[in-house]
């Protein structure tokens, strides 16, 4: 099976939702099209039957009421003399993304400690549940949560585009003045998925992961410092100097 | 050959390589380029972000920072030189295990790091492998994943080898004021 994807909308946080549907259709597509291949050569033991009559399982296409009358995916090829079987299909959102919101959702829960002479701020705990449908790969997706916070501690408390007001020339152009978060930074995460299956989005119930660790992050980071300091920071990053 | 060239003999994995080179050619690109050892990675160029960390006689260092002229007679190790006979090197098993990388772009410049960590004089908590290891930059934000594997490592290795002195050293213990600094 070669399958072909085609979206119009390059979204890589989405593409497990979207490649999910359109697997699910192109096995589909493609079952129908093996049975039918089965069921329609004069040597098949399935000759004759309809659709309704066989099922597809373990790499064989049997009768339901007889599992003596199978034959198997590479039989199927063979009498037909193909190497290979292509089918191509179209998945269209349907009528249920209207009238649903499918969005992955996200709490973040920081501890911060803000020293009280230099201002400087330390994300000290980090706890952090979302919801992004089925979880397919707990290791990556989780990881990718963790990177993503790790993302918003930076945003928060690091990182800074300084241009030249006169020509808009970037002037922190590298790794040393643009300051990303290094090791040091980061405390124990706890990210983790409250795992529900949303049936409206597609047939397996996946959402996006790769930005919701970030949404959401460098706010919980902004509001643990007003409750530490009193202080409103409304721009970002939150350095020493906006605390002082 | 260009008359400004030397002849350059570099002991890398084990293995002699002499080459004529340039003496402004850094260690990094006598690494990628000229020998052909792409695992060590050019991440800046500049110092800024270890991804093209190396071992000289045991000491990480910043491949891009060091001429290759300025090596000679010392042992590299490079992150290919880390396995044993097909055997991944524990700190690489242990990246495996427990989730150390995401893209890994960095991972072998932390890998190697990390290698270099356990043969410096470093305290034993996780604060203190995040200090260590504060100089190989990870984007992608593996860095519990990091944390994890080299402690994870480190506790193995003692146990394997008991006899040998643990890198736990007590200068190190000292709480830094600032840690707990709280209102």
């Amino acid at each position: 099976m070669r399958p072909f994807k085609y979206i119009h909308v390059t979204d890589a946080p989405t593409a497990i939702t979207t490649l999910a549907s359109e697997r699910q259709a192109a096995c589909t597509s493609l079952g129908e099209k093996l049975v039918s291949l089965a069921c329609t050569h004069p040597s098949s033991p399935l000759f004759g039957s309809s659709q309704q009559q066989v099922v597809v399982e373990n790499s064989i296409v049997r009768r339901k009421d007889d599992e003596e009358h199978c034959i198997s995916y590479t039989d199927i090829l063979h009498l037909h003399q193909r190497d290979m079987l292509e089918v191509m299909t179209q998945v269209q959102p349907d009528t249920e993304s209207k009238k649903y919101t499918c969005y992955s959702f996200g709490s973040h829960f920081v501890e911060v400690h803000v020293h009280p002479y230099s201002g400087e701020v330390r994300v000290t705990r980090y706890v952090a549940a979302f919801d992004a449908g089925r979880i397919v790969n707990q290791k990556t997706a989780c990881s990718q949560l963790t990177g993503g916070i790790i993302w918003g501690i930076g945003m928060a408390l690091e990182e800074q585009v300084i241009r030249d007001e006169r020509n808009g020339r970037i002037l922190n152009a590298d790794l040393a003045e643009y300051h990303v978060p290094v090791n040091r930074d980061i405390p124990d995460i706890d990210a983790f998925f409250v795992e529900e299956h949303d049936p409206h989005m597609n047939i397996l119930g996946t959402k996006s992961v790769g930005e919701i660790g970030t949404v959401g992050s460098a706010a919980a980071i902004a509001n643990a410092v007003y409750h530490a300091t009193g202080k409103r920071i409304r721009t970002l990053p939150i350095t020493l100097d906006k605390l002082l | 050959m260009d008359d400004n060239f030397v002849q350059v003999t570099l002991h890398i994995n084990g293995q002699e390589y002499v080459l004529p080179l340039d003496p402004r050619v850094t260690l990094l690109d006598a690494l990628r380029e000229y020998i052909g050892l792409t695992g060590t990675k050019k991440g800046c160029d500049h110092g800024q972000c270890g991804a093209c960390t190396v071992l000289v006689d045991g000491r990480r260092i910043d491949s891009c920072l060091s001429f290759a002229v300025m090596n000679e007679g010392k042992a590299i190790t490079t992150v290919e030189g880390l396995e044993n006979d097909g055997q991944l090197h524990p700190m690489q098993a242990a990246f495996i295990e427990y989730d150390g990388f995401q893209c890994g772009y960095c991972t072998a410049g932390q890998i190697v790091s990390a290698v270099g960590l356990l043969n410096e004089a470093s305290g034993p908590s996780d604060d203190d492998v995040r200090e260590g290891m504060s100089g190989n930059i990870c984007r992608c934000g593996a860095y519990p994943g990091i944390v994890e594997a080299v402690q994870h490592c480190r506790a193995a290795m003692h146990r394997s080898r008991p006899s040998q002195p643990s890198s736990y050293s007590p200068q190190s213990s000292i709480e830094k004021a600032d840690d707990d600094a709280t209102l």
